[in-house]
């Protein structure tokens, strides 16, 4: 991935990290808004239940205390203090005053706690109600929620207890009414919101028990793990009932246990608030959010574009330039924008390149001269061979002048057969020098290197088993079918020669000369190795450069000619070397060049078949 | 004695029968532990009220915890002819749930015609069942008979059942008791009231109405007056633990 492009990831990637952040800020703070307005809603509603609560107490205390101060009341009260009162005469006096004051629940009981008259369960009477007697100023208690055992079912009741004040023993009423869906029906509730009760009169959850303003509630079931655990633990509790998969229809229930007056836990009060409007809002504000967010990354997307552009031309000029540099022009210079860092980068780039090409422009200097010595020497070195005797020829002339005419005829015809000879050595050595000046070009034709290795191979069979010499063996490793390469067949036969005559010259006392072939990552490699005695760094190191040679018969040209085919077929050439075991020569050669045409394999083969310039190859 | 019988026995012992006649039915009734009254039987009094609420917490505590609780009550069937036969079905609900034998009352509406101990196989099952038996003769046998013919009791073969022998009587009425399958409540006698512009009300001395002689002072429009007492009395029994679909 480019530096353009990591720029411009980096750059979104934190534009859209922070619309996210920002969308997520404003979801949760509105959600909190109104999780709050809801809890604010729900506390409402439980304060409107209490104050509901307390005044139905206190009309219930106020009737209940109109049975308590009635006439008839106060008779009943006197005529059972009598010894051997009838009990009987009052039986049905319960359920008149509870229609006559509309309570549900009336019940009259003597000072012994013997149930007198009920309205609500007449078959009770005769009975004890024991919880009175300990509570000696019901008078001045409030209305409290009370478990009412009815004939055929339970229910919860909201009580006052009063005594009739003018008789000696307490004579108690107590009155009540039930807690059931028309209390729940005067609740005024806000849009969205309702109230439930669950009556806890049993001990394990009964669905029947859940009530609400309008009668039964739907899927009660629903809610009993939650008086589960307030039957458990009787403390409010928050709830969310998930009606369906729909997260609108979800629904939190606010429970607040109700509790008699021994604390015992009676019932539950409900208060649900519908999640739709939250969800609803919530949705809107992700949606605004997400549209928000998409603009903001796409003008994110253009203005990191932008940026990511102007942060990086000068980082891609610098890298283009150290590309240049790379390839060999020393002396690329970079536009130099600004001061930043990039730009005192630049600076350094430039000073660099500039330092490189004046060392460079020495170095070349150095060796320039360095060759021309070389080259001067050698030169006088392959001249002065066949000079000194001829020297030495014109000399003997010279004193054969006094001899007489048969014995100068003699050394006449020696000296000039000598001069000749000498005279054909100089040309030789000059017919070198002037081909190794006239390389030619390469013509790249599809060429097998196996074929072109064995046809070079060929040629030196009569050296290998030449009478009088050590023996010298060849051994082929190559790879076959080895794809073929765009190459100069001849070149590369020229290369081929002089690898394998230098390899025979490193053997003088016989050895192995080992070929192979292989395909590397799109190149063939060509690797040719003796079994001499090997060369020494320094000797590796230089045994490219241009009349060097490390052998008494030799112009130094006859690797420089491989390194240079190798360096005109694009490739590479090195060499290895252990000291007393070998050389091996390592030649990479790209197998497509660079605008070559599609020549056929006839014509490769063809122009394969010329015979070879055995000379060129000689070192 | 089977869990049944000892069922029957502590659900009899529970019933407080002195309140139903003197508080629910402000004394209008006697407790009744023989199914004759003692006017017309003579030997009412050899029965006694076994009315012992402790003694029958102790057999319930000896029956099997699931026995008459809340996840299978006792279910009293009630042929309800009003606000009274209810209120005792409530009563006969509330005793033995102070000895935790739990009783659930189930009302069903009847005629008039209808409400005596008979029972059709439509009947919904009941363990207990609340009814009003009407005694329609003078003679203690006759009534008995009728008593036992109504309800399937099945003995009235042989010289027992023709006999009038009140010592016959009593040991054959004794058996019929001494199960426990039938109990009885409170004997209650019943009232017939009339306007003042009825004439010739002239029923028959064990209840029968012969609406045929009866005319109606119709120029003359008075409130009505109290009733005279004018009937039988109807003891109101109870035939505990009959099998589902059973007769008593």
């Amino acid at each position: 991935m480019s530096f353009r492009a990591k720029l411009l990831l980096v750059v979104l990637l934190t534009i859209f990290a922070s619309v996210s952040v920002v969308a997520y800020g404003v979801t949760h703070y509105t959600r909190a808004l109104f999780e709050e307005l809801d809890a604010q809603r729900t506390e409402a509603l439980v304060a409107q239940f209490n104050k509901e609560f307390a005044q139905r107490g206190e009309e219930i205390a106020r009737q209940v205390e109109n049975i308590t101060n009635a006439e008839v009341t106060l008779r009943m009260a006197i005529d059972l203090e009598r010894p051997n009162a009838d009990q009987s005469l009052y039986v049905r006096d319960a359920n008149g005053a509870a229609q006559d004051h509309g309570l549900d629940f009336v019940e009259f009981v003597n000072s012994d706690g013997t149930l007198i008259s009920s309205a609500q369960y007449p078959a009770r009477v005769g009975y004890k109600n024991d919880w009175l007697a300990p509570t000696s100023n019901w008078n001045e208690t409030s209305a409290f929620l009370k478990r009412e055992d009815l004939p055929t079912e339970v229910a919860l009741s909201l009580s006052v207890v009063r005594t009739q004040p003018n008789v000696p023993k307490p004579f108690y009423i107590i009155g009540g009414r039930r807690l059931d869906k028309k209390f729940l029906e005067s609740l005024v509730l806000p849009a969205g919101m309702r109230a439930l009760i669950y009556q806890n009169l049993e001990p394990a959850f009964v669905p029947a028990a859940l009530i609400s303003a309008k009668g039964e509630v739907d899927q009660p079931e629903r809610f009993a793990s939650l008086v589960g655990q307030i039957q458990k633990q009787p403390h409010p509790l928050v709830h969310t009932v998930d009606w369906s998969s729909d997260p609108a229809d979800a629904e939190t229930f606010h429970a607040i246990p109700l509790s008699g007056r021994n604390n015992e836990l009676l019932g539950i009060f409900l208060v649900g608030s519908s999640r739709r409007e939250l969800v609803l809002l919530t949705n809107k504000i992700v949606k605004t959010a997400a549209g928000v967010g998409a603009g903001a990354l796409f003008v994110g997307l253009l203005i990191a574009f932008w940026i990511s552009a102007r942060i990086t031309k000068p980082v891609e000029e610098l890298a283009e330039g150290a590309r240049e540099v790379a390839g060999g022009r020393w002396d690329t210079r970079i536009d130099v924008h600004g001061r930043d860092e990039i730009g005192q980068l630049a600076a350094a780039f430039n000073d660099m390149t500039q330092t490189l090409a004046a060392q460079k422009e020495r170095l070349l200097q150095t060796e320039r001269v360095a060759a021309w010595r070389e080259l001067a020497r050698r030169l006088a070195h392959e001249l002065r061979n066949p000079l000194f005797p001829m020297q030495i020829t014109v000399e003997n002339l010279q004193k054969a002048r006094k001899l007489d005419a048969k014995q100068f005829l003699e050394v006449f015809n020696e000296s000039t057969a000598t001069l000749k000879t000498e005279l054909a050595n100089l040309n030789t050595i000059v017919s070198r020098f002037s081909d190794f000046s006239k390389m030619p070009a390469p013509q790249f034709v599809r060429l097998n290197v196996n074929e072109s290795l064995r046809n070079a191979v060929r040629l030196f069979e009569p050296q290998f088993n030449e009478v009088g010499k050590p023996k010298i063996t060849p051994e082929f490793f190559l790879t076959d079918p080895l794809t073929e390469i765009d190459a100069d067949p001849d070149l590369v036969h020229r290369a081929f020669l002089n690898l394998v005559l230098n390899a025979l010259d490193a053997m003088p006392a016989g050895g192995t000369l080992t070929l192979k072939t292989s395909e590397h990552d799109g190149n063939v490699r060509i690797e040719v190795a003796d079994t001499g005695n090997g060369l020494t760094p320094e000797e590796c190191s230089r045994l490219f450069t241009p009349y060097y040679t490390t052998k008494l018969q030799g112009t130094g040209l006859g690797l420089a000619i491989v390194q240079s085919v190798v360096s005109d077929h694009h490739g590479n050439i090195s060499v290895t070397s252990d000291e007393g075991r070998g050389t091996t020569f390592r030649i990479d050669l790209p197998q497509r060049q660079a605008g070559a045409p599609e020549t056929s394999r006839e014509a490769a083969t063809e122009s394969k078949n010329t015979p070879p310039t055995l000379a060129a190859a000689s070192d | 004695m089977s869990s049944e019988e000892k069922l029957r026995e502590a659900v009899s012992l529970s019933l407080d029968r002195q309140t139903m006649a003197n508080v629910l039915l402000q004394k209008q009734a006697e407790p009744a532990a023989a199914l004759l009254p003692k006017w017309l039987s003579g030997y009412a009094f050899l029965f006694t009220m076994e009315t012992n609420l402790e003694h029958a917490k102790e057999i319930r505590a000896t029956l099997p915890a699931s026995v008459a609780t809340i996840t299978g009550p006792l279910r009293l069937r009630v042929d309800a002819l009003g606000d009274l036969a209810k209120l005792l079905g409530e009563r006969v609900a509330v005793n033995p749930r102070q000895a935790a034998i739990l009783v659930q009352v189930v009302n069903r509406a009847v005629s008039r015609g209808a409400s005596d101990a008979t029972t059709t196989s439509s009947d919904p099952a009941a363990g207990l069942h609340l009814f009003a038996w009407h005694y329609s003769s003078l003679s203690p046998r006759v009534a008995l008979e009728s008593f036992v013919s109504a309800l399937n009791l099945g003995d009235s073969s042989g010289a027992v059942a023709t006999s009038t022998d009140p010592e016959q009587l009593y040991a054959r009425e004794r058996k019929l008791l001494e199960e426990r399958r039938l109990l009885p409540l409170v004997a209650l006698p019943e009232y017939v009231g009339h306007g003042q512009n009825v004439r010739d009300w002239m029923p028959a001395r064990w209840g029968e109405w012969h609406l045929a002689d009866v005319w109606l002072d119709l120029p003359e429009s008075s409130p009505a007056k109290p009733a005279n007492s004018n009937g039988t009395e109807t003891p109101l029994t109870q035939p505990p633990a009959a099998p589902p679909g059973a007769k008593p």
